[in-house]
C-alpha cells in the first residue's frame, strides 16, 4: 500500500478497519502519525458531543414555545369566532349610534313636537272655547260693549273647571316649557285656584319684555271677567303669541343640561308646584331663588338676595308664567 | 345466478400520497403528543436533543450566545412544523436539518455583518505619508475555550474553525454526532454519494489543518 492509498483510505474513514492500511501505518512513520492524529481528533470530536448544554436552555426554549402556544390558541380562538370578534364592535357601534340617534332625534324633534302638539291641542281647545264664548251671554255682552271681537277662537279660561284648565295649562304651556308642571293648590286661596287656571299663554300687556322682571301684566285674578275679556280680545294667532311660541320653541331646543325638578314653595314651605326645567334654569342645589307674583300676574325672578335675575333665566320665567301661580311670594329651590 | 361484482372497489386510505408510516423510534410518541399540543412531550424532546444541537451550533457558529439563539430558533421552528412532520426521518435527523439551516442563515448574516464591518488592514500613516499594515488580532483562544480543555482541544477547534462551513458541518455531524450517511443525506438534503464525497474532502481538510498544529 502506498502512502497516497493510505491517505485516501484515511479520508474515507476506512484505514483503521483494513489490515493492510494498519500494516502500512506501522511501517510508515508519517502515515502512522497521520493515523494517530486522526484517531485523536475523532476522540476529541466525540468528546465534544458530551459537553452539556447550558442549564437554562430548555427553560428558554419552553418559555418561547409556551408563549407561542398562547398566541396560537388566541389566534385560533379569534379565527374560530372571527364573526363574533368582528360583529361585536359593529353591534356596539350600531347600538350606540341608534341610542345616540334616538336621543338626538328626541332632543331635536321631541320637544318641538311636544310644542307642536301643545299648539294643536291649544288651538283645538281655543276653537271649542271660541264657540262657547260666542254662545256665552257675557261674551256677547262684551262684544256689544265694544270689547275686542272674538275674531279668532279665544280660550275662556275661567269658564272651565279648574282641573280642566290646569290640564290645559299643562298641555299648552308647562309641557312645552318643561314637559310637565305639577300643581298643588291646596295652600293657595280660593281666588288663586281660580286664577291659576288662567291661560298659560297670557300675553304681556306692556312691552312684553322682561324689564324689571315683570313680564306679564296679566289680568287680575280678582277680576275673572276682565281676564276673560282680555283673553277674548287676544286672538290665538296674536303676534305676541307667536313670539311666545317662538320662545317656547327656542326653549324646546336640545337642553345642554339635564332636567331637574324645581319646587315652588310658599314662604312657609308649602309646596305650590314643581317646575321641571333644565338644571341651568334652576337654582343651584342648596340655594333658592325668590319669585314674586304680583296682583297683576307680573312675575319677578330674583336670586336669594332678591336681585333680579329674570333676564338671565327667561326659561324659568316662561315656565313660571305657564304655571301661572297666584300672586304671592315664593321660593324656587331644587 | 349469482350477481358478479363488475368493478373493483377502490378504498382510498386516509393517508396522503407519499406519506410514510411513522417510525417507531424513541421520539415518535413524544412527537405525536407534542404535535397535538402537549408541551410536556415537546419539553422531553428538547431535553433529549438540546445538547447535541447546542454543541453542533456552537462549533458551527463559534459563539455561545449565537448558538443558544440558533438552538432556540430551531426548536421553535420544529414546534411550529410538528403537525406537518410525517416521520419520514427520525426526529433527530429532522431537527438536525432544521438546526443546520438556522446556523447557515446565521452564518450568512454574520458574514454579511463581517463584510460590512471589515476594515482594511492597510492604512495610510499621515505622519510618515506611507501605507502601514495594521497588526492582526490575537488568534489565541478565548478564556472559555481555554478553560474547556486541553491544548489539543483548542487546536482542534481552531482547525475546525479554519474549515469551510460545508466541511465543518458535515464533519461535526458525522464525527461528533455520529450520524450515519443516510441520516446525513436526509438532514443536509443531498444525495448519499454527495455525502460520502463531501465527508472525504472534509476529513482531508481537517487532517491537513491539524498537521500544522499537532506534531
Amino acid at each position: 500500500m502506498t502512502c497516497e492509498e493510505f491517505r485516501t483510505l484515511l479520508d474515507d474513514d476506512g484505514a483503521a478497519a483494513i489490515p493492510a492500511a494498519l500494516a502500512h501505518a506501522g511501517s510508515c512513520p508519517t502515515c502512522g502519525r497521520a493515523l494517530e492524529r486522526w484517531q485523536t481528533a475523532q476522540r476529541e470530536l466525540r468528546a465534544m458531543a458530551g459537553e452539556p448544554a447550558p442549564a437554562f436552555l430548555t427553560a428558554r426554549v419552553m418559555a418561547h414555545v409556551r408563549s407561542e402556544q398562547r398566541e396560537r390558541s388566541q389566534a385560533g380562538m379569534a379565527g374560530k369566532h372571527w364573526w363574533k370578534a368582528r360583529l361585536a364592535p359593529a353591534l356596539v357601534v350600531l347600538v350606540v349610534a341608534s341610542l345616540g340617534g334616538r336621543a338626538l332625534w328626541q332632543a331635536l324633534h321631541g320637544a318641538s313636537g311636544r310644542v307642536q302638539e301643545a299648539r294643536l291641542e291649544t288651538a283645538a281647545a281655543d276653537k271649542r272655547d271660541g264657540f262657547l264664548l260666542k254662545a256665552a251671554p257675557e261674551n256677547r255682552a262684551a262684544q256689544a260693549a265694544g270689547a275686542a271681537p272674538p275674531a279668532a277662537p279665544v280660550p275662556s279660561k275661567a269658564s272651565r273647571q279648574p282641573a280642566a284648565v290646569g290640564a290645559k295649562a299643562k298641555r299648552a304651556g308647562a309641557r312645552a316649557v318643561s314637559a310637565d308642571v305639577e300643581r298643588d293648590f291646596a295652600p293657595q286661596p280660593a281666588a288663586g285656584a281660580a286664577t291659576v287656571g288662567e291661560s298659560a299663554r297670557e300675553r304681556p300687556s306692556g312691552a312684553g319684555g322682561a324689564v324689571g322682571g315683570v313680564l306679564a301684566a296679566a289680568p287680575s285674578a280678582a277680576h275673572p271677567a276682565a281676564t276673560r275679556e282680555d283673553a277674548a280680545a287676544a286672538p290665538a294667532n296674536h303676534p305676541e303669541d307667536k313670539g311666545a311660541i317662538a320662545m317656547l320653541d327656542a326653549m324646546a331646543q336640545p337642553a345642554e343640561t339635564s332636567p331637574v325638578a324645581a319646587r315652588l314653595t310658599t314662604a312657609n314651605g308649602a309646596m305650590v308646584l314643581v317646575l321641571h326645567v333644565n338644571s341651568a334654569a334652576a337654582p343651584p342645589v342648596g340655594s333658592h331663588w325668590l319669585v314674586r307674583v304680583g296682583a297683576d300676574r307680573g312675575i319677578m325672578l330674583g336670586d336669594a338676595t332678591g336681585t333680579d335675575i329674570g333676564a338671565l333665566h327667561p326659561d324659568t320665567l316662561a315656565g313660571l308664567r305657564a304655571a301661572n301661580p297666584p300672586p304671592g311670594e315664593y321660593r324656587l329651590s331644587r | 345466478m349469482a350477481a358478479t361484482f363488475p368493478y373493483a372497489v377502490v378504498v382510498r386510505l386516509p393517508f396522503a400520497a407519499g406519506a410514510s408510516v411513522p417510525r417507531e423510534d424513541a421520539d415518535w410518541s413524544d412527537v405525536r403528543s407534542a404535535a397535538a399540543g402537549d408541551e410536556t412531550a415537546f419539553e422531553a424532546l428538547v431535553r433529549r436533543h438540546e445538547r447535541m444541537l447546542f454543541n453542533l451550533a456552537f462549533r458551527l457558529l463559534s459563539d455561545r450566545e449565537d448558538a443558544l439563539e440558533a438552538v432556540q430558533e430551531a426548536f421553535l421552528r420544529a414546534y411550529r412544523a410538528l403537525p406537518r412532520f410525517r416521520g419520514e426521518a427520525t426526529f433527530r435527523t429532522w431537527i438536525t436539518g432544521i438546526a443546520i439551516n438556522v446556523c447557515r442563515s446565521r452564518l450568512v448574516g454574520a458574514e454579511a455583518r463581517q463584510r460590512r464591518s471589515t476594515q482594511s488592514l492597510v492604512q495610510r500613516d499621515p505622519d510618515r505619508d506611507e501605507d502601514v499594515v495594521l497588526p492582526l488580532p490575537d488568534p489565541a483562544p478565548d478564556p472559555e475555550t481555554q478553560a474547556r480543555g486541553s491544548e489539543l482541544r483548542a487546536a482542534l477547534e481552531r482547525a475546525l474553525a479554519a474549515l469551510s462551513s460545508e466541511h465543518r458541518e458535515i464533519l461535526l455531524l458525522r464525527e461528533m454526532n455520529g450520524m450515519e450517511y443516510e441520516e446525513l443525506a436526509a438532514a443536509l438534503g443531498c444525495a448519499l454519494g454527495t455525502v460520502k464525497s463531501r465527508i472525504a474532502r472534509a476529513r482531508n481538510a481537517l487532517r491537513r489543518a491539524l498537521e500544522g498544529v499537532w506534531p
